[in-house]
């Protein structure tokens, strides 16, 4: 796997100067755990659980964020040698964390898993009050309740593997299109493609529910 | 319109934000710890033989598309060991027995 010189901006925001500081024996580490000393890895373990803790919460229903974090650890250690040491580990493990989620995504699509599951009238009827209340007022307390909850978990289960990523990592966090198309290991070209795509389909879903709130 | 879509945008972001907040008990290190003292051994691949290896994939679809072409062309060519060897000693008796004699075919 390629080293990717771009941040995971949510996290580098939480991130603190002594941490960044102890990262730089990141590659020390890594030699040991090359060499043989299995148990060097859980220095990087513990000091990246909570990036990787992060993205799996934001990307995987809570059922199977546990057992995909110690995946995600597991293909890191067994992808060791391929890490490029003049990148950021970080970086590199970010990257393998949303590669593993959009894997999961993938396998559950084709298992056809994911629930296209249906508005039921009530469920609309107050998403769409929610919509009406939300134009222009404060998001993150409207965010708090139920039914953005509801429309966020309907919506995303509407779009393909793809899409879901795409518009969680570009429109949803914020990633620039250069930043996504490293931590998935696409061409700038096709995180274009598929993010203008997966907003258009996006807006249709909206508008076919929700006509008079979009 | 658009800037419908761009609060929708950021309700549904807020609301992702809000997904944050799940707990995974602890307790999954040590799982995560012992699995991989029981995988393989990981090794360095710094060595020739790794990237011969590395190399070797890169000409893999080129060696397909060769095969196949080359077994289209044999499947039409109607190319048959036996029958150009018979039609080789109807043609040429003499010379076909004197190569078998040397033990050339």
């Amino acid at each position: 796997m390629q080293g990717f010189p771009l941040h995971y901006p949510y996290f580098i925001k939480k991130m603190s100067h002594t941490q960044s500081a102890v990262s730089s024996d990141d590659p020390a580490i890594i030699e040991k755990v090359i060499a043989g000393d299995v148990n060097a890895f859980e220095l990087l373990l513990h000091r990246y659980e909570s990036l990787v803790l992060h993205i799996v919460r934001r990307h995987l229903p809570p059922d199977d964020a546990e057992e995909k974090v110690q995946d995600i650890f597991i293909r890191a250690y067994e992808s060791l040698p391929q890490f490029k040491k003049k990148s950021s580990f970080k970086n590199w493990l970010a990257a393998i964390a949303v590669r593993s989620c959009y894997d999961y995504w993938r396998e559950k699509y084709k298992k056809r898993e994911v629930l296209f599951s249906t508005l039921s009238e009530a469920q609309q009827e107050r998403i769409e009050r929610l919509l009406s209340e939300t134009a222009g007022q404060n998001y993150e307390e409207a965010a708090q309740k139920k039914e953005a909850g509801e429309l966020l978990d309907w919506a995303l289960a509407h779009l393909s593997a793809e899409e879901r990523m795409v518009l969680e990592l570009v429109h949803l966090e914020g990633l620039s299109g250069k930043e996504a198309a490293g931590m998935l290991g696409w061409s700038v070209a096709n995180v274009k493609v598929r993010s203008f795509r997966a907003r258009n389909k996006l807006k249709k879903l909206l508008t076919v529910h929700f006509h008079g709130n979009v | 319109m658009k800037n419908r879509e761009t609060e929708i945008l950021k309700l549904l972001a807020a609301a992702r934000r809000q997904k944050d907040f799940f707990k995974i008990p602890d307790g999954w290190q040590n799982e995560t710890m012992r699995r991989i003292r029981l995988s393989k051994a990981i090794h360095s691949e710094t060595g020739d033989l790794a990237v011969f290896n590395r190399f070797v994939w890169r000409f893999a679809a080129t060696a397909c598309v060769l095969l196949l072409i080359l077994s289209l062309y044999t499947f039409r060519a109607d190319f048959q060991a036996e029958y150009e060897m018979a039609q080789l000693f109807m043609k040429d008796p003499l010379g076909f027995g004197m190569v078998q004699t040397f033990g050339i075919l």
